[in-house]
């Protein structure tokens, strides 16, 4: 547009009215004013400038967004809150853990994200079918195959999922934005993940170790480029999503599950080898405690591989992945703490998570007989398998538990779930 | 980074520190007390938020902007000066990781502009009145969008935040005349695109 005035004092006219600039003590500005048209016309429309941009700009927030903003701060730098010895060594000053802590809670975030936002599931035995396949690679977890390689877990074999790890895209997944092979890729941003995550924000994976990870892990299922990957991935949420596949067949690892599965066994591994802390392992647990089914199992698994890691891990992450050995502690607590233990282990979803609460259970129970009557409560949330498991180890402990307190604690919750065939 | 005990800060009724409170937690923020830098920072978050919202293409980008300043401010926070302010330095901050040419990334076509489907109070009430809004907010954030980092901060600092020339040159690193020019010449660029709307 060209309807501007080019009078030559309009800037010292606009800074002296419209900024206050001190340095302007041109008593003519004001008289100058009052006679150019053009110069009135722009303070005016600068003024009008500023109102917009004030009025359309919030600088309020809420204390939620205000916490949710700063608890990455509280990730890099709170203390532990357990009371149990520590045993890891501390952490070198070259990993002051600011970025992984960043990473981790990205991570917790990427649990929900990819339990809420991407159904995972699929169907097949496992064989992918032309561009849309994951790859035989995918038949074994990513962790899995790291364990198996690395012999990290060399006492617990890895265990080969070969049917139930994978993906068979339906016929008509169609990719629309597929890059050349050998065509020069360029790193991930968070745009590449934020259209891997369906347009959700996924906090803090940007340059984190996390990124690497995914882009290790994408090459490693055959893929070009990173960003052809995560083109591919953003693809395969939608055909995935779209297809009335998706509501049946067993649960699944999506790629972005095995990317925390990754991120968990890297995090285990910094552990291990001290250049992690301790408090890390809050935000992990914290990223178990909200992720389900499939992925929670492959987590929970991967984290009571390392038993060093689990032994000195805070209670919220041993409660998750179903440590038996922090009931007697779990149970010394507060009874909310006992609760949020218990519904942890509930969450846990798996055969040895009924062990785990019956123990805690009857921790409890020893110790308060109205804690232990309130207590009962968790059994009633478990599905079928989980009361039959619950049954047989109910029935173990009535009759072989040395402490009599145990025996009939255990027969009367048999009695109380109906469970009880008989009395011995 | 050593922790000191967070009980012993004193604890603002309004939630503004003042001179000496602020004091106090910069200097426990600085040995390494994380509810310090908490306190300290969160009256400013809404102010922080508002400047990266302004140099980012949307409001995730934003919130990733401002994070990536605050775990920057928090692991730099030892080697501020108080110089200058300490919400000048964490501005500073931002503005130099908004600057960075990772960042600023490909320009969107006119009409890409993300405009957040919040009409801020008092800029429409009717919806009548809240569809042309909408209409306004979209150009005043592609006419924006338009300026160089530089002057996007520069404008905003003055119009919206209220700073003066003096403040915001600490946070450009730059001369209080090159403020000037920059807020100046922001300005004129927006009265050019946006014209009839003013």
């Amino acid at each position: 547009m060209s309807r501007l005035p080019q009078c030559p004092h309009e800037a010292h006219v606009l800074a002296h009215f419209l900024d206050a600039d001190a340095s302007i003590h041109d008593a003519s500005v004001a008289s100058h004013l009052e006679q150019c048209s053009s110069c009135a016309r722009a303070v005016e429309e600068s003024r009008r400038i500023d109102a917009l941009l004030a009025a359309q700009t919030q600088t309020e927030i809420s204390d939620e967004k205000a916490s949710d903003l700063l608890a990455f701060l509280r990730g890099v730098e709170s203390e532990p809150v357990e009371c149990e010895p520590v045993a890891l060594t501390p952490a070198r000053e070259e990993h002051s853990g600011a970025w992984r802590a960043v990473a981790w809670l990205g991570l917790a975030a990427a649990s929900v994200l990819a339990f809420v936002w991407w159904p995972s599931s699929g169907h097949g035995s496992g064989h992918g079918v032309g561009d849309g396949r994951i790859g035989d690679n995918a038949s074994h977890s990513v962790a899995e195959r790291r364990v198996g390689r690395n012999g990290a877990g060399k006492s617990e074999p890895a265990k080969s999922p070969r049917a139930s790890v994978g993906y068979r895209l339906p016929r008509d997944a169609r990719f629309t934005m597929l890059t050349r092979k050998g065509s020069p890729g360029r790193k991930l941003t968070n745009e590449d993940l934020l259209a891997a995550f369906g347009g959700h924000w996924v906090s803090g994976l940007d340059r984190s170790r996390l990124l690497r990870e995914a882009e290790t892990l994408l090459r490693g299922h055959g893929y070009d480029t990173p960003r052809g990957s995560i083109l591919r991935l953003d693809a395969l949420r939608q055909a995935v999503r779209s297809s009335a596949a998706a509501a049946v067949g067993p649960r699944r690892l999506s790629a972005q599950d095995r990317l925390i599965v990754a991120a968990t066994e890297w995090l285990l591994g910094e552990l291990r080898s001290g250049r992690a802390e301790r408090s890390e392992l809050e935000l992990l647990a914290d990223g178990v405690s909200r992720s389900r089914g499939y992925l929670r199992r492959q987590l929970v698994d991967l984290v009571r591989r390392d038993r060093e890691s689990v032994a000195a891990a805070p209670l919220t992450l041993r409660a998750a992945v179903g440590d038996m050995r922090a009931n007697r502690l779990i149970a010394r607590r507060s009874y909310s703490e006992v609760q949020r233990a218990a519904l942890a282990i509930l969450q846990t979803g798996d055969a040895q998570a009924v062990d785990c609460l019956l123990d805690l259970y009857l921790e409890v129970a020893s110790r308060s007989s109205a804690l232990g009557e309130v207590s009962r409560v968790w059994f009633d949330a478990l599905e079928r398998p989980q009361r039959q498991t619950l049954a047989r180890s109910l029935a173990d402990r009535a009759r072989a538990s040395p402490q009599r307190l145990h025996k009939d604690l255990c027969e009367r919750l048999l009695a109380r779930l109906g469970l009880a065939t008989s009395k011995p | 980074m050593q922790h000191e005990p967070s009980e012993s800060l004193p604890v603002s009724s309004t939630g503004n520190p003042s001179g000496k409170l602020h004091s106090a937690w910069l200097a426990a923020a600085q040995a390494g007390d994380a509810e310090a830098f908490d306190r300290l920072v969160r009256p400013l978050l809404g102010n922080l938020l508002a400047l990266c919202r302004r140099l980012s293409k949307g409001d995730a980008a934003a919130e990733e902007l401002l994070q990536e300043g605050l775990i920057r401010a928090h692991r730099g926070l030892a080697g501020f000066r108080a110089e200058s302010s300490f919400r000048s330095w964490l501005m500073s901050i931002l503005y130099r990781l908004a600057s960075a040419p990772e960042r600023l990334g490909p320009r969107r076509l006119p009409g890409q502009v993300a405009v957040s489907d919040e009409i801020p109070d008092g800029l429409a009430s009717d919806p009548l009145e809240r569809v042309s809004s909408r209409d306004t907010l979209r150009r005043v954030e592609e006419a924006m969008e338009r300026l160089p980092v530089r002057q996007r901060t520069a404008l905003h600092l003055r119009a919206v935040e209220g700073w003066g020339y003096d403040e915001i040159s600490r946070v450009l690193d730059t001369s209080r005349g090159a403020v000037r020019n920059s807020v100046l010449d922001a300005r004129r660029r927006l009265r050019e695109r946006l014209g009839d709307l003013l």
